[in-house]
């Protein structure tokens, strides 16, 4: 979800995955790059290969369909579980 | 990088092939990147002890590659149960009985290890070894294509919400298999007490031999008559009791006793029939003769296992506790 979020804006697969582990925990090296492949293999994400600090890199964004797949339903989504959670938690 | 280049190489081997360039191009960046940020947190390049665990944190060639790779099984989660008890089945009733045969032949028969080596016995096994081999091919091969026209029908499910589920109470004796146990001993009863007379040749003659009418013929008799009241018992009020299931225990481990000593006569030397005919040679009588001891066994074997199954549900009934749902336990019990 915060990866989908993220390439709202293109980035690349270690970038990516730096920018992710400074703002919260750690991914494994083989869970973004997998899941991308899949993402683009669905068609909501689209991918480029574009020169880097002299290098190839494989630049990933979403996709128009991604788009509407994140906002409105995936969030949408993830609002209403955080909003139910919340009160059971503060509870608990 | 010759380090570097080898996993790739063999990353590589494992990877999808309209994907592999892709994946092998962005992961080769990928660990170049962390590789330079490394180097440059350091001040120098990495020697092959420190690659070497980079790349042992990445994981194996295959295990990286796996993560890839789309998901795929022959046989379901929906249908794997189903399928497991009917392998399950195969090897209880038919590939384990036959085992136990053949260890029985090789080590306590004398007519057998004295009269015929053990290329003979491994003869008569092997057709049925095959049999089975076959059929758990077959078996596995029909689930996966009844697996593959399911996933295509996926979404044409006929299952209707309102439509009430069977909850089944494992007390309950169903009247089927209560019906089935009063006809089916009855009958057995009948004959045993030659009240019911089965076609014969009137070229061959088989009796009970001797040991068997001399030792078994009451035990059997009233084993007989005992299960028949218990079927009947259980057709009239079809719940467990807990007397009722510590009188079939009873029942159960008088049968268990039964064909053990039976299995023990038998290994001794001793045959079940008796077989007479006249225009009969004596090599096919006595050829004849090893068969039948040989399905004899099979079928106390057969009784033995589910004698043993029964005797554990009803001990658990009779303790007041709930029958196994063990589904190899219920089959073999017959519930």
């Amino acid at each position: 979800m915060a990866d989908i979020a993220q390439l709202r804006a293109e980035g690349y697969g270690y970038i990516s995955r730096k920018a992710l582990a400074d703002d919260g925990p750690a991914f494994d090296e083989d869970t973004l790059c997998p899941l991308r492949q899949r993402l683009e293999g669905q068609g909501l994400l689209d991918c480029e290969w574009c020169a880097e600090g002299g290098r190839n890199q494989r630049f990933h964004r979403l996709s128009p369909a991604g788009e509407v797949i994140l906002n409105p339903r995936l969030l949408d989504e993830w609002y209403s579980i955080h909003q139910w959670r919340e009160p059971i938690l503060q509870e608990a | 990088m010759e380090l570097l280049d080898r996993y790739l190489r063999s990353l590589q081997f494992w990877l999808p092939g309209d994907q592999r360039h892709d994946i092998i191009a962005e992961l080769t960046e990928d660990i170049r990147s962390e590789v330079e940020e490394k180097q440059a947190a350091i001040g120098r390049e990495l020697n092959a002890d420190e690659m070497r665990a980079l790349l042992k944190r990445r994981g194996s060639p295959l295990r990286v590659a796996e993560s890839y790779l789309p998901q795929r099984y022959l046989i379901g989660p929906r249908l794997f149960p189903i399928y497991w008890m009917l392998l399950r089945s195969l090897v209880l009733y038919f590939l384990f009985p036959w085992a136990i045969l053949w260890l029985c032949f090789s080590a306590a028969v004398p007519f057998y290890y004295t009269h015929s080596p053990a290329l003979q016995l491994l003869r008569t096994v092997a057709p049925l070894w095959t049999l089975g081999v076959y059929t758990i091919i077959g078996l596995t091969a029909g689930f996966a294509i009844v697996e593959r026209a399911q996933r295509a029908a996926q979404d044409r499910s006929e299952w209707e919400p309102g439509r009430p589920t069977v909850v089944r109470d494992p007390n309950r004796v169903p009247r089927s298999s209560s019906i089935a146990e009063v006809v089916w001993n009855g009958f057995i009863l009948l004959w045993w007490a030659n009240a019911l007379r089965m076609p014969a040749s009137p070229d061959l003659r088989i009796t009970s031999s001797a040991t068997i009418t001399q030792y078994f013929y009451w035990p059997i008799l009233l084993l007989l008559v005992a299960m028949v009241i218990v079927g009947a018992a259980n057709l009239i009020w079809p719940l467990w009791t807990r007397t009722r299931a510590a009188l079939r225990l009873a029942v159960d481990l008088a049968g268990l006793a039964m064909v053990l000593a039976m299995a023990v006569m038998w290994a001794q030397g001793g045959v079940f029939v008796e077989l007479d005919g006249a225009k009969i040679s004596a090599e096919a009588l006595a050829k004849a003769q090893q068969w039948i001891g040989v399905s004899c066994v099979i079928v106390l074997l057969l009784m033995g296992v589910s004698f043993a199954a029964r005797a554990f549900q009803d001990f658990r009934r009779t303790l007041g506790k709930q029958p196994s749902l063990n589904r190899a336990v219920k089959l073999l019990v017959g519930e």
